[in-house]
């Protein structure tokens, strides 16, 4: 009958208003969740008269979720990179001129010109002792600072891969859960969005969709790591790092699904993120920082150890800066932490300053006007030599810029791809949030669910009446 | 489809977003302002590390140049007055008379005793508690006491009555290899090494008491003063004296030369303070158009960078209010 077929119709608008105002309060309580994607009740006019909900669905812009996600993983990687090199830069020059590398250099070259002037006077030669072992103690911090970076590098590797793991994982029981759930799943895609969203910067994901809900897990390199079953990824974590180790010898690479994978390589698989760029920090970056001022200590105690120097030195003895109280034991990897003032020269060690003017191997102290030692000492420093890491004739001091100079440029080069970074990061991230809940948009929809609502009670009244008056006869 | 809506949260992570930069580009500008250094140097602090060392070397100079050139002086006075003594006993021996040979011979010899241990005294000279002409021993005197090494030339000739031997003899005793050499000469025969006094000059202060210069004078200020000594006869000792103004002229001669060195060395000294104080002006110039904060460009970008925020806070309250909600 028409009236009733009426009443049923009015009865199916009733149910997708009250629908829709389920959605819409869904909508406004979610509105500062990040991640949650926006829900709509999709209508459709039904075969058997009136409304039909053919369900809710969860509008989430794809692209833009892809770029956002890519943007993490490379504003996550130029992160890391700019906040290593910094503190690098930084442990060579804390931010005074007369504190950093080449203000010690300086220092020593300056005390050593006092010397000279007054070799008599036992402050004269204790200044050159105390800036001598200043400028070994800074390389010795500075050697140290980077080993912990290296260190920090390693452990921060296995965290990533612990955390990508797990996270497999979770995607991986939620897409099982997602396939039971049907078309109630929603609550359960935001969280594996979520989930998703919390591993992407360790390494580029893209989603690619399975049937029935479910997803695959691509990295944009070509690496599958979630397909009905999440990839098996194995780091082996140092507990320690010594200064010639290298990747292999004794540092683990990744190896995904029993495969050994080349994280060095810019376009590799798994390339782009935090993962690869802690690889490349304890693989490449540090340990050529670390080279750096190996180079720069071999520099300073060769100068110093030239047999023409000091007649008094037995051949093979160490001069003024020893590789941990001997001569140079041949290992320049680590040469910097080693790098020691020799204890013949420190009165603290139960040396003697005079030991400078008088030579290393004196027993009793010469003439005191002899500035003779002091004077080839500062000529060592001054002349312009070359080095196997060096081509340019440079003095010590002109070392030192060069160090503190390639570390400040490196540095700044990696902020500025942060900065870059950054503002894409934002640009995504705002063209996201712009697809997300507008509780003025959702309002004006409630707006007018209300008013169908009162439309369709009305008709059911209307018909109410209709069979009463019917049923009056 | 286009959306029609833009997401609350949108708006709010453009607001913080600005707010976080704003606020940092506030701070850093108050810090340039306030230290006139730029915070951000980025790849320039390579290049003012290099300046900073530089400045660094070259005020290191400052206190060896000090000593240089308080130890010059020192020099040139001790042996002005080494010349001035040999001067006053040329001037005595010119004026000396012939008659009374006994009494003249002995106020000779006693000018001369007085000019010896004067140049002596003078040779003796510490500046700064070191002893200036002892070569690498400078923590004793150069030469032993005028008297000592009188009374030892004097056991030289004693008993002798030929001057031309005397001569000779005092000769032989200042030369080296005599006795000079161990008991006048008490300083090193090392002498002292080249100071660096900037990046390319150095200044030496080589000369030592047991020079030619300084052995000539000696030798013949001690002639004059041995005058009445040995078993010379009065009028050969006056001879001899007299004979020895020669010598003495030639000495004079040759310490006006040490002099000149000297001389020549205060001036490389000035030279060198000055080269380095120019070099020191222009790199902190230099520093300065690299590193330094310019304070008015400084000040008004601070202002505007106040100014902003200002502004945005003011947007991010009217935005917020702007609500359907309100008006339901």
């Amino acid at each position: 009958m028409s009236i009733s077929s009426a009443m049923s119709n009015a009865l199916s608008g009733l149910g997708a208003a009250s629908r829709q105002a389920q959605v819409v309060s869904g909508n406004i309580a979610n509105a500062l969740t990040p991640g949650y994607g926006r829900q709509e009740v999709q209508l459709s006019s039904s075969s058997r008269g009136g409304v039909g909900v053919d369900g809710v669905a969860r509008r989430i812009d794809a692209t833009i979720l892809l770029d956002r996600r890519a943007s993490d993983a490379d504003l996550g990687g130029a992160g890391l990179r700019a906040t290593a090199l910094d503190r690098m830069a930084g442990l060579m020059d804390p931010g005074g001129g007369a504190a950093s590398l080449s203000g010690r250099v300086a220092r020593l070259q300056g005390a050593l010109g006092q010397a000279i002037a007054t070799p008599d006077a036992p402050a004269a030669l204790n200044g050159v002792v105390q800036a001598a072992r200043e400028l070994a103690s800074m390389l010795n911090t500075a050697s140290k600072g980077m080993a912990d970076e290296r260190l920090a590098a390693d452990r921060g590797i296995a965290a990533d891969v612990e955390a990508l793991r797990v996270g497999l994982n979770r995607v991986d029981a939620l897409n099982t859960a997602i396939l039971r759930a049907g078309p109630d799943g929603n609550a359960l895609r935001d969280q594996r969005q979520a989930i998703i969203d919390g591993i992407a910067a360790i390494v580029p994901l893209q989603e690619v969709s399975r049937g029935n809900g479910a997803v695959a897990l691509m990295t944009a390199g070509g690496q599958m790591l979630l397909d009905s079953e999440p990839a098996r990824l194995d780091f082996a974590p140092s507990t320690a790092i010594a200064a010639g180790a290298v990747l292999g010898a004794p540092l683990s690479g990744l190896t995904v699904n029993g495969r050994a994978l080349d994280m060095s390589d810019p376009s590799g698989r798994m390339a782009g993120g935090t993962l690869a760029a802690r690889f490349e920090l304890r693989d490449a970056v540090i340990p050529q920082a670390q080279a750096q001022i190996d180079g720069f200590a071999r520099d300073l105690m060769d100068r110093l150890a030239d047999p023409a120097l000091d007649p008094t030195r037995a051949p093979g003895a160490p001069g003024v800066f020893t590789d941990r109280g001997t001569a140079f034991d041949g290992q320049q990897p680590g040469l910097a932490g080693r790098i020691a003032l020799n204890a013949a020269l420190d009165p603290a060690q139960g040396g003697a300053a005079w030991k400078l003017r008088d030579g290393l191997g004196a027993a009793i102290p010469g003439p005191v006007g002899d500035a003779r030692n002091i004077a080839a000492m500062a000529d060592a420093l001054s002349a312009r030599i070359r080095t196997p890491d060096d081509p340019t004739a440079r003095d010590i001091g002109g070392r030192a810029d060069v160090v503190l100079s390639s570390r400040a440029g490196l540095a700044a080069t990696a902020a500025e791809a942060v900065v870059f970074s950054q503002a894409r990061h934002d640009t995504l991230r705002v063209a996201e949030l712009g697809g997300g809940v507008d509780t003025d948009a959702e309002l004006q929809t409630l707006l007018l669910v209300e008013k169908a609502y009162a439309a369709n009670a009305r008709v059911i009244q209307a018909a109410d009446t209709m069979l009463q008056r019917l049923l009056e006869i | 489809m286009t959306p029609l809506s833009s997401g609350d949260l949108a708006q709010s992570y453009v607001q913080r977003r600005a707010n976080t930069r704003l606020s940092n580009d506030l701070t850093r500008l108050a810090t340039e302002l306030t230290t006139g250094q730029k915070t951000r140097l980025g790849a320039q602090s390579g290049a003012v590390a290099a300046i900073d060392r530089t400045v660094q070397r070259l005020e290191a100079y400052g206190p060896v140049l000090a000593i240089a050139t308080l130890e010059a002086g020192a020099a040139q006075t001790a042996l002005s007055t080494v010349g001035a003594s040999v001067d006053t006993v040329r001037a005595a021996l010119a004026l000396a008379q012939d008659d009374a040979p006994g009494i003249v011979r002995d106020t000779l010899s006693r000018i001369g005793t007085d000019g010896f241990r004067s140049a002596v005294a003078a040779v003796n000279t510490q500046a700064g508690g070191r002893s200036l002409f002892a070569g690498t021993a400078t923590d004793g005197p150069a030469l032993s006491g005028a008297d000592r090494m009188l009374d030892a030339v004097r056991a030289q000739i004693a008993g002798v009555a030929d001057p031309a031997e005397v001569g000779r003899r005092i000769g032989a005793w200042f030369a080296p290899g005599g006795g000079f050499d161990t008991q006048g000469y008490q300083g090193t025969t090392q002498s002292r090494t080249a100071l660096r006094v900037s990046a390319d000059a150095t200044a030496t202060l080589d000369l030592r008491a047991d020079a030619p210069a300084i052995r000539a004078t000696l030798t013949a200020l001690a002639t004059v003063a041995l005058a009445d000594s040995g078993s010379l006869s009065a009028a050969d000792s006056l001879s001899m004296a007299r004979g020895s103004l020669g010598d003495l002229e030639r000495a004079g001669r040759g310490i006006i030369a040490e002099r000149a060195a000297i001389g020549a060395t205060q001036a490389t000294l000035e030279a060198a303070d000055i080269r380095n104080q120019t070099e020191r002006t222009g790199l902190l110039r230099a520093r300065e158009d690299l590193a330094g904060a310019d304070p008015f460009k400084t000040a008004i970008d601070l202002q505007q960078a106040e100014t902003q925020l200002q502004t945005l806070y003011a947007m991010t309250a009217r935005l917020s209010r702007l609500s359907l909600a309100d008006y339901l």
